[in-house]
């Protein structure tokens, strides 16, 4: 699999950096609104990434790294919000070590998160690269990775004569 | 790539699936217990709204009735090991059929409640159930759950009357969910036992509660629910080798006839 090369921070644009940059800080602006529905964050995430995913690779790469990392911490979130409502409106069941476990475990992955993104928006506005665990890779395979269009686009190219 | 790549979602999947293990077995946790209202709170808050609310109930004082429940509860309470509180057991008239907590020891029972049942070992099972309530604190912790210790301090500070209405309406409606009543329940019988009375009085109770389950004024089917399975597991109380039943000396229906 070839990649395409990745920009270093003097060719990068300041709108650029900004964008990148806002991926990360729209987590923290739509987190507030989106509680106790954890998901209004990822709903303003994924509007977030189809806007900007044209405007460049370094965009599209922290755009999408942003987006998919809030999965998780959604996906766990949402279950939390549920189960509790079950335990504490419903009725339906206890409070027991394992809820408890789950609070606690949720706790620490937004507590993670929150600085994994911090570190990522500081990191963009500066032209950076930033990869998280497992989001890093998926994220820069899918923004640099070389799509078997654009090789064959290579291959049709014009090229000057063999003189 | 793909083998790196799934290399670093086990990690992550690893990692959290240790922590959620790890706090499972080693919460760091403050127990709900730590958060509960002090004694000394709860008898100033009791105090607050025994007067504004329960002024309204007419107290029987006749003295047959009185006698009796005084019998009953001395002997309840004369087996209970250590209790924080000091309780107070008010005869109220009114025909629906309910007994309820409510806060700092203080117990309501209707009359219409000591004319269903059919002996003074019946209501002291009901009272038993009762006194488990005020001792596992369920009243406390169920309008603390569900105002919030904030407001129930605001009533002390300012008496909200939204808030006191809603505290009120709680307190009369002692419904409490499956695990409570089922502890409150084990506590009945320990203490039906301690007292030498016998336990599956209350399945008794609750067989006549559940063949007249359509009567609109048997609110205690309604704040005690789940009667189906508490008369079984009433039922099924063991009872220690050699026990004996000792009966309350009181005239049931002289003390029905007075109310």
């Amino acid at each position: 699999m070839e990649y395409h090369e990745i920009e270093q921070p003097n060719d990068l644009t300041k709108k650029e950096k900004e964008d990148a940059m806002g991926a990360y800080l729209m987590m923290f602006a739509s987190v507030g609104a989106g509680l106790p529905l954890p998901i209004i964050n990822l709903i303003a995430s994924i509007v977030y990434f189809i806007i900007n995913k044209g405007k460049s690779r370094f965009v599209k790469f922290h755009s999408y790294q942003s987006l998919l990392s809030q999965f998780p911490t959604t996906v766990i979130n949402a279950v939390g919000v549920f189960w509790a409502v079950q335990i504490f409106l419903l009725d339906n069941y206890e409070v027991t070590d394992i809820f408890k476990g789950y609070v606690l475990m949720a706790v620490v992955l937004n507590l993670v998160y929150f600085i994994f993104s911090i570190v990522g928006a500081v990191k963009a506005r500066k032209g950076l690269m930033y990869y998280f665990i497992f989001f890093g890779k998926l994220s820069y395979h899918y923004a640099y990775a070389k799509s078997p269009t654009s090789e064959v686009a290579k291959v049709i190219q014009n090229v000057p004569p063999k003189l | 790539m793909k083998l790196r790549i799934l290399r670093d979602l086990f990690v992550l999947v690893a990692l959290f699936g240790v922590i959620w293990i790890l706090f499972i077995y080693n919460p760091l946790w403050v127990d709900g217990k730590d958060l509960r209202m002090s004694y000394e709170k709860e008898a100033e808050l009791a105090e607050y709204l025994e007067k504004i609310s329960f002024d309204k109930f007419k107290e029987v004082e006749d003295t047959i009735v009185v006698d009796a429940i005084n019998k009953i509860t001395d002997r309840l309470l004369s087996t209970l090991d250590t209790s924080k509180y000091d309780y107070d057991f008010k005869v109220i008239t009114n025909e629906e059929k309910n007994a309820f907590a409510t806060l700092n020891g203080n117990v309501y029972i209707f009359s219409g409640i000591i004319k269903f049942v059919e002996s003074p070992e019946e209501l002291a099972m009901i009272l038993a159930h009762e006194i488990g309530h005020v001792e596992k604190r369920h009243v406390v912790d169920k309008i603390t759950q569900k105002l919030g210790i904030e407001a129930l301090f605001a009533i002390l500070n300012g008496g909200d009357p939204v808030l006191l209405s809603e505290v009120s309406k709680l307190l009369v409606s002692t419904s409490f969910d499956r695990k409570k009543e089922a502890e409150a329940d084990d506590f009945a019988y320990k203490l039906a036992l301690n007292s030498k009375l016998n336990p599956r009085r209350l399945a008794q109770f609750f067989i006549r509660v559940l063949g007249e389950g359509n009567q609109t004024d048997l609110i205690i089917l309604n704040t005690h629910p789940h009667s189906s399975k508490r008369v079984q597991s009433a039922s099924e109380v063991e009872l220690p080798a050699g026990f004996e039943e000792v009966e309350f000396d009181i005239n049931w229906e002289s003390v029905q006839l007075a109310l």
